[in-house]
This record gives structure tokens, C-alpha cells and sequence, in this order.
């Protein structure tokens, strides 16, 4: 319509003058969901990356002389960083401090996140794209699998996977991957379902592409935007999955760090009043998951407002 | 000089995001520039101009449709005695539906898809005429019958996805004419329809205007349609009105460069004509930040003056009007080679 | 003279649910090297599906297509794409037959590079080849593109622009038969006649063969010089353009020509009316197509097909009423 090419004529001025990093930027700044879970998922990872220069106890090591104390601060202020005797979370039941552990787990958890979220977006959205370009036999075979899977809630179908191929760390990425990829199979398929029908997959199998990469290097790429929201939330909830197989004990069992053995090594001692050993590593596993959580929405909100 | 529909000078702003210089005044660009043409009684108008020549900005200033950004800068429009760009709210909506009414370019979205067109026409004549319900029903079937829909008792119980594109426009005339307005708007009516169909529309639009005396103010941009189905047309370009005239003298003799153009780069199917040479068009900003005529920045018989100063539109035959600095200088006025 | 492209009782349905719908059902035409051929219609005579089958980007039903002698519907898979070299596709809608993801410069140098038309080859992933360069350089010259555009993604890109890079797309590697599907037909109408100019340039200049469907006779008119007329999934009329354009043989070519309006009050013409709408095609059709809306049409026309015959002069048009 005529109203809208003038009014939108005049817009295309205003967009193409703006870069990407000042579109970034104002994004951000127009949504603050998004500036919330970013900022706390920067706490998160700078831990991660910084990690042991942050504390100078050693996670392993037990001191049972200062066993369950309660959270204390540094007497003589920030500048001189932790001191000696100073337990910002305080001590487990091995006089370990707190602190140490989770700051430790937190390498644990989120690299542990973020493979299973890669296998689990790389697989599922292959398998996904393949039986949504073909369809056919193809395509009932995978959503047949598919449908199998999403029979059983992930947290139990992780559960049942980790108990059959072993309590290790690998294991537990490979049992949680494989819950998560019926999403992806599932939102890659429906992205390339109506991709397909574009004229641009016809024009690049008209031009000579072999089917693979009609579908790997042309259509793929465009239909992504789904499955990398979908992805961020799967990080959130990857976290919470690790930890709780942790806190089960499978998977990941002590003396290692990870957060959920900590809730679970912590858990006996609510009863005796001390709440800090199992609170602190649990509020870090909300505080994590709820960054990814954040950020998740609003990209949905930003990716495809309808659906609001 | 009163036709039905008289607009003066009719002048509309939009914002201009982003932009500093060029078109740019106060933050906002005049996109319609001092628009002054007639519809007159019981004849159709075409409305003639490429996209983007404000054509159906017009039609929507008139009907009241502008959206909130548009800013109405001068001008007037007058319609029996009254000038609908200083009605209020109210005013307009006693006006519109039953004195002007609008069709669109796409058909299936002005009809309600919950609603079986049978019962949407018979609402017409409820609410324009106050016929009770069974009588406008009845009243609906025939004059669907009568819009060349078959099998008209059936049709009518369908709802608008079960219908054709061609179909669901000749439910929305059997609506106009269920209204009765003094004057219809129909922007595009044939988008999209196959060249059968559309033939059988404006066939349609035709046999109604007879019949009921209407004025039909017609906004389209094939020069086909308007050499068969009006009386008049006017000739704008980028918010400006280049040329108005009775259709056979705008056909025969035009005067504006523009139009001259635009019938020579027109494709025929009744011979074979040589593909015209094309020029660049010049972008948005260099043409709405002429001062004068618009058309300057691709006319091939441009003045000096043409960029500054808005030549006025006068009349050079009776009732055949064109506003270019060309003319008042007694110049050439090209007669279209065969 | 051996025909370049030959098409031979092209046959297409489509499933739909229960219900088959007869596109296309028995199209043969042939197309000589240098002509441009124009297939019109209306919406859904098939025109387009014909196309489609012609590139092989569905496979027809039964039939078969002949590329300078070979027959398309034998290759096999890799077969047919060394063969995409040389048919080519310009599709309608500029705005989706890009993919949005690959520059200008990705978008021409792919055909290049996936029939290895460069230097030498070269992973696909490499940006620039010398004579890959030139060659993109020199085509987007041909459809009045700036160089600089390269580097642009289509959506910095305008519908004519757009529509122009789909052209170099399917010029760049030199191919001996182009089919257009309605070009023009998404555009802003002042854009629609650039893009037909530059047809009519490209089609002087590099001696393609075209097959344009469109819609739209005038356009046709201008472009071809000779036409093909589809009506519900059959040829009902082909021959010169200015032979069936002006002498109409078929009642529907009659009908179809007769509704264009003419940009010229003084034309006093006799409109015809068709009666009802095309027919649904769900069964392969027994006679005429058009005998249900033809004034004309006999007893015969309900159970007999017509074939499309030689009328006189190159002019073929199905109908019982002419070839008696």
C-alpha cells in the first residue's frame, strides 16, 4: 500500500545508517529481560573464567576444625581480598569452604551446559533439517523416534540413561543431550518445512546445489533463529538437570564440586540449623538458570513477538 | 466547477525518521502538495499515477483514514456543502458507509471471514436502509443475483474463504450498492485478479454506476482500465497533480511531460510496440526535496524554474488542466506519435 | 532444425488429501534456439507447473523434456545438475528467491564455482577467485547493477534490484535456455518496465533462448516472438504472437484478449464475456477443456479432446470447430 512505502521509505534511511553494534546495543536497551539475564550470566561466566583466582582455598582439601561455620566476612575489608578465616558462604561438614566449591562447580556445571546444548542443537537440528526437507518415509521414521522421546519427561529420560551407561561426567552430558534433542529435531523440522517452499531452495537446486547442500548450507542457516532460543533455554535447564541427576547421585558423585552434589552433600544439615551449606550452592543453580531463563525470553519476544 | 467531490489544495505531512536535510521541515516531509481535483456527478473519475504518487493517500484523506502519523497541513475537501476535513469524529461516520463509501485492494480482508457474505450484505441493508432482518436478507440474495454471482441463493450461505477473489469483490460491490453512497472510492479493485475477471468487475462497476448515478472515483495505474472505464482522469506523481482532463483529450493531447511519458511507455496487447527507453528514477529524497515540480528531477523538458518555484495548474482546453512552467511558456505541446 | 528445448505430453497431478488435481495434462511444444517464447494464462491453467517440470525441480507425472537432444526425465541426480548449467530459472518474487543470508557476490559466484567455471577449483568458501571476479563484475554490469552491490545482502536491496540479481543469477553461466516466471509481475509498476527493457537488451545481446510465462499479454506482446496459450492445464493455442494476437483462432484466446482493456479511448471493441468459471481438474479431463464456457461447442467437444493442429502458417490452435 502507498501509506506504507512512504512511511516505511523514509525508515529505511534511518535503519541502514545504524550499524549492527548500535542495533545491539539498542536492543538491549529496549528489553531489559534481556539486559538482566546478560548481566547475570556475565557474573556467572566471569566466575567461570576467573574462576580459582577468586579464592585461595582449595576445594579439596578438608579442615575439620573449621567444619560448619556460618557465613563470615573479611574483617579487614575488600582490599586484601579473602583472608585467612574469612568463609563468605561459610564451611561444609568437612570444613571445606563453601565459596571455593561453588566458584569451582561453576566450571563444572556450565561447560557441562553448554556440551550438552552444542551436541543436542548439532544433532537435533541435522536430523531435523534431513527429515523436514524429505519427508516421506524419512521423515515418519524420525518422527516416530521423536515422539518416543518426548514420551518420557527429560529429567526421568536423563535419569534412565545415566543409570544404564554409568556414573561419569561425559555420561550425564550424553543422557541429557539426548532428552533435549527431540526439541531441536522437532523445531528444526518446522522451520525447514516452510523454508523449503521458498524460492530461493528452488533457485539453489535450479542453479546445480546437491541436496545436502541445499539443505546444510542454504536453508539451515536461515532457520536457526528457533533453535538457538530454544537453545538458551535448554542451557537454563541443562543446569538444572546436571545438578539434580548430581543431587540423585547419579552422574557426578562427591568429594567433585558440582553444584547439585553440594545441595545434596548439604541437605542433611538443614536439620541442624545449618542452612548455608546446601542454600548457597542451590540459590547459585536458580540464580544460573534463571540468567539463561531470562535471556531466553526475551529473545523469544524479540524473535517472534506474535507469539507473545 | 462543483462536482460531487471537490478537493483544494489538499496538503499532508508525514514524519521523516532520520533524516535531517533534504525534504525535511520541522522534523516532517509533505508527501501530499497542495492536491486539487474534482469528481464530478454521475461519472466515474480515474485517479491515475505510478506507486508512491499518493493516490490512495488521497482517497484515505478524503474517507478520513490517514493514520495518526499524517498531519493534514492545508487544504480542503468538500462534499455536499461540507468540508470532511473539519468534521468530527461523528461527523465522518455518518458520512462514511452511506455517502462515500470505499472498496480495497484486497477484497478478503474487508469481509469478515466469520460471517457468511449472504448475512454480511444483508447487515448493509439493515443498518443503510433499516430493512428487518428478513427482508434485507431476501433483499441481499437478489442483489447478489444481480452482481453476476450464480447460483446466488447457494453463494450467499458461504463464507469469503470458500469464495474466489473474483467472487468476494462482486460481494463487496453487491455492499456498495446495498448502500447506496453518492460516492464510491474503489483503490485497485482488481489486484491480483485474473484479466477475465477483472474485465467482468469493472463491467460490474460500470452497469452499477449507471444504475444508480453514483460517482465512482477510481485509483488505479493501468492506463487500460482508465481509457475504458472513465470520464475523467487526473494525473498525479509523487503527491502532486500533474494533469486533470476528459478522458479522449488526455489521451489525444496530453500536456504534461509526465503524462506524455506515461502513455508512450505503455505495452499494448492490440499491437506490438517498441519497449520504450527508460530513465533513472531519481530516489525519494531528491524528489520530494524539489520546491517546484516534482517530476523535474526526470523530466526531459526541464526549466531552470521548474526546481524552484510550483507551476500553477491551469486550464489550456475547457475543463483539460495541467500545471507545467513549459506551457505557460507557449511551448511545444507534443501530440503522441503513432 | 532441431529444436532446443522439446517437450513432450508433459503430465503433472498433484495429491491432495483424497483429491488429485490434473496441473498439467498432455503439454507438448518445442522451443528453437534464439526465440522467445511466451506461455500465458490465467491463475492456474499451469503454466508455471510446466515450467517447474521443464527444470526439473518436480518431477512431471509422465512425459518427456529434451534439452538439445537429451532427455532430461533419463539423468540421474548428478547427471541432471552437470546439465543446470545450461537451463536456467528467473523466479517471480524477487523478495524470496534470494536466500537472505548470502551476499550479492555468494549468491553469482555459487553457480560459478558448483560447475567450476572458475580459474581452477577452488573451495566454495573462497572469496575471490580472479576469474570468478571478472566474470561476476561483467554480469552485473550486463543487468545495470553497480559492482559495489556485490557486498550488499538482499535486504539492503531494492524489488528491482533484487529482481536483477535473480537475472545475473541465472545468465552468469552462459545458459542456453532461461524460463522466466512473471518477471515483472511483483514489481512497482514504474520498475516493471525497466526490467522488461532489460530483457529485451540481454535477449539481443546474448542470444538466449527464453520461455516467459506470465500473465500479463502486453508484456508478452513486447517481449516474444511467439506465444503459447494455456488453458486448464492444456495448450489450446500457440503460433507467432502477432499471428494469435491478432487473429485469434481459439473462443478462449478470443475471450482472454478481448478482456485486457486498451489504453486508447478511441478503441471500440466488443468485450466477450465467459460464462461460469475454469474448471476444478480433479479427473484427468476427457474433451475439451473449454467446452463447458465455449458458445460454440457440440457434442463432440464434450467427449472428444481436440488436438492442437496445424491451422495454417505455423498457427496451432486444439478445437473441433477449426480442424473440422
Amino acid at each position: 500500500m502507498a501509506v506504507e512505502k512512504t512511511a516505511a521509505a523514509w525508515d529505511v534511511a534511518r535503519t541502514t545508517k545504524e550499524n549492527a553494534l548500535r542495533r545491539l546495543w539498542r536492543t538491549i536497551r529496549e528489553h531489559r529481560t534481556l539486559l538482566a539475564g546478560l548481566l547475570i550470566l556475565a557474573v556467572v561466566l566471569f566466575v567461570v573464567a576467573a574462576g580459582p583466582a577468586l579464592t585461595p582455598y582449595d576445594p579439596l582439601k578438608t579442615n575439620p576444625a573449621i567444619k560448619l561455620q556460618p557465613p563470615s566476612f573479611p574483617s579487614a575489608g575488600l582490599r586484601t581480598g579473602l583472608s585467612e578465616g574469612a568463609h563468605p558462604m561459610g564451611t561444609d561438614n568437612f570444613g571445606r569452604d563453601i565459596l571455593s566449591r561453588v566458584i569451582h562447580g561453576a566450571r563444572l556445571d556450565l561447560p557441562i551446559a553448554f556440551s550438552v546444548v552444542a551436541i543436542a542443537l548439532g544433532i537435533g537440528s541435522m536430523v531435523g533439517t534431513l527429515s523436514g526437507y524429505y519427508g516421506g518415509l524419512v521423515d515418519d521414521v524420525v518422527m516416530r523416534v521423536t515422539d518416543v522421546l518426548f514420551a518420557f519427561p527429560s529429567f526421568i529420560l536423563a535419569m534412565a540413561i545415566t543409570a544404564m551407561l554409568g556414573n561419569t561426567t561425559s555420561n550425564v552430558i550424553i543422557a541429557i543431550a539426548i532428552a533435549y534433542i527431540p526439541y531441536f529435531i522437532r523445531l528444526s523440522r518446522g522451520e525447514i518445512l516452510k523454508a523449503r517452499e521458498l524460492d530461493y531452495a528452488d533457485a539453489a537446486r535450479c542453479v546445480g546445489n546437491p541436496d545436502w547442500r541445499i539443505m546444510y548450507v542454504h536453508l539451515l542457516p536461515n532457520c536457526l533463529t528457533p533453535s538457538l532460543v530454544q537453545a538458551t533455554l535448554c542451557l537454563g535447564w541443562a543446569v538444572l538437570d546436571a545438578s539434580g541427576l548430581a543431587f540423585l547421585g547419579l552422574g557426578i558423585r562427591p568429594p567433585t564440586p558440582e553444584w547439585g552434589v553440594l545441595v545434596s552433600e548439604g541437605a542433611q544439615n538443614i536439620i541442624s540449623g545449618h542452612w548455608w551449606t546446601s542454600v548457597f550452592p542451590g540459590a547459585v543453580i536458580v540464580f544460573t538458570a534463571l540468567g539463561f531463563n531470562l535471556v531466553s525470553d526475551s529473545l523469544r519476544d524479540i524473535t517472534a513477538p506474535e507469539e507473545r | 466547477m462543483s462536482g460531487l467531490l471537490r478537493i483544494e489544495d489538499l496538503s499532508v505531512t508525514f514524519p521523516s525518521a532520520g533524516l535531517r536535510a533534504g525534504p525535511v521541515r520541522d522534523g516532517r516531509v509533505t508527501i501530499l502538495d497542495q492536491v486539487s481535483f474534482k469528481v464530478g456527478r454521475n461519472e466515474i473519475t480515474g485517479l491515475v499515477g505510478e506507486s508512491g504518487s499518493g493516490k490512495t493517500l488521497t482517497s484515505l484523506a478524503v474517507m478520513g483514514f490517514l493514520p495518526p502519523s499524517a498531519q493534514v497541513t492545508g487544504g480542503h475537501v468538500w462534499f455536499q456543502g461540507m468540508d470532511l476535513l473539519r468534521l468530527d469524529a461523528s461527523g465522518l461516520q455518518r458520512i462514511r458507509g452511506r455517502q462515500i463509501a470505499m472498496i480495497f485492494q484486497s477484497t478478503r480482508s474487508a469481509l469478515n471471514p466469520l460471517m457468511r457474505v449472504g448475512d454480511q450484505v444483508a447487515r448493509a441493508y439493515q443498518i443503510q436502509r433499516g430493512l428487518n432482518p428478513a427482508e434485507a436478507y431476501q433483499q441481499a440474495v437478489e442483489i447478489l443475483g444481480r452482481m453476476d454471482i450464480p447460483q446466488a441463493g447457494r453463494r450467499a450461505r458461504a463464507y469469503p474463504h470458500q469464495l474466489s477473489g473474483g467472487m468476494c469483490q462482486r460481494v463487496l460491490v453487491a455492499m456498495m450498492v446495498a448502500c447506496e453512497p453518492a460516492l464510491l472510492i474503489a483503490d485497485e479493485p482488481t489486484t491480483g485478479l485474473d484479466v477475465t475477471i477483472q474485465a467482468q468487475i469493472f463491467e460490474l462497476i460500470k452497469d452499477v454506476q449507471e444504475a444508480t448515478g453514483a460517482s465512482i472515483l477510481l485509483i488505479t495505474h493501468d492506463l487500460g482500465v482508465v481509457a475504458e472505464t472513465c470520464q475523467r482522469v487526473v494525473v498525479m506523481y509523487a503527491g502532486q497533480v500533474m494533469e486533470t482532463a476528459p478522458v479522449e483529450s488526455l489521451f489525444a493531447r496530453p500536456f504534461h511531460p509526465y503524462t506524455q511519458r506515461l502513455l508512450q511507455s505503455v505495452l499494448r496487447v492490440d499491437r506490438a510496440v517498441e519497449i520504450p527507453q527508460v530513465d533513472m528514477i531519481p530516489s525519494d529524497e531528491v524528489t520530494y526535496g524539489v520546491l517546484g515540480c516534482r517530476f523535474a528531477p526526470r523530466c526531459s523538458l526541464v526549466l531552470p524554474r521548474c526546481w524552484e518555484e510550483r507551476p500553477l495548474i491551469r486550464e489550456w482546453e475547457p475543463d483539460h488542466r495541467a500545471a507545467c512552467w513549459r506551457l505557460e511558456i507557449g511551448d511545444q505541446r507534443l501530440e503522441i506519435g503513432d | 532444425m532441431e529444436p532446443l528445448l522439446r517437450v513432450e505430453e508433459l503430465v503433472k497431478t498433484f495429491r491432495q488429501g483424497q483429491v488429485t488435481i490434473w496441473a498439467v495434462s498432455g503439454v507438448s511444444f518445442e522451443v528453437f534456439r534464439g526465440e522467445a517464447v511466451g506461455l500465458v494464462g490465467e491463475s492456474g491453467c499451469g503454466k508455471t507447473t510446466t515450467a517447474r517440470c521443464i527444470l526439473r525441480l518436480i518431477r512431471p507425472a509422465s512425459g518427456r523434456v529434451y534439452l538439445a537432444g537429451t532427455d532430461l526425465s533419463q539423468l540421474s541426480e548428478r547427471q541432471m545438475r552437470a546439465q543446470r548449467r545450461h537451463i536456467q530459472m528467473v523466479f517471480q518474487d524477487p523478495n524470496t528467491s534470494l536466500n537472505p543470508r548470502f551476499t550479492v557476490r555468494r549468491t553469482l559466484a555459487e553457480p560459478l564455482r558448483l560447475h567450476h567455471l572458475g580459474a581452477k577449483q577452488v573451495s566454495l568458501l573462497q572469496k575471490k577467485d580472479p576469474t570468478v571476479e571478472e566474470r561476476l563484475h561483467e554480469t552485473m554490469m550486463r543487468v545495470n547493477l553497480e559492482p559495489a552491490f556485490l557486498d550488499r545482502y538482499p535486504h539492503q536491496l531494492s524489488g528491482g534490484q533484487k529482481q536483477r540479481v535473480g537475472i545475473a543469477r541465472a545468465i552468469i553461466t552462459e545458459p542456453q535456455f532461461v524460463a522466466l516466471d512473471e518477471p515483472a509481475s511483483s514489481l512497482d509498476m514504474s520498475i516493471r518496465i525497466h526490467i522488461i527493457a532489460l530483457l529485451k537488451r540481454l535477449q539481443a545481446e546474448l542470444g538466449m533462448t527464453y520461455l516467459f510465462i506470465s500473465h500479463d499479454l502486453s508484456t508478452v506482446r513486447a517481449l516474444c516472438n511467439r506465444v503459447l496459450v494455456m488453458y486448464a492445464g492444456q495448450i489450446v493455442e500457440a503460433g507467432q504472437a502477432d499471428d494469435v494476437f491478432e487473429r485469434p483462432l481459439h473462443h478462449y484466446t478470443r475471450a482472454l484478449l478481448s478482456a485486457i482493456p486498451i489504453p486508447d479511448p478511441q478503441t471500440r471493441r466488443q468485450r466477450i464475456l465467459l460464462e461460469g468459471e475454469p474448471p476444478n481438474l480433479f479427473e484427468q479431463p476427457v474433451g475439451c477443456v473449454f467446452h463447458e464456457r465455449c458458445p460454440e461447442a457440440r457434442p463432440l467437444c464434450r467427449d472428444h479432446q481436440a488436438a492442437l493442429l496445424d491451422a495454417g502458417g505455423g498457427h496451432l490452435v486444439a478445437c473441433h470447430r477449426i480442424s473440422g
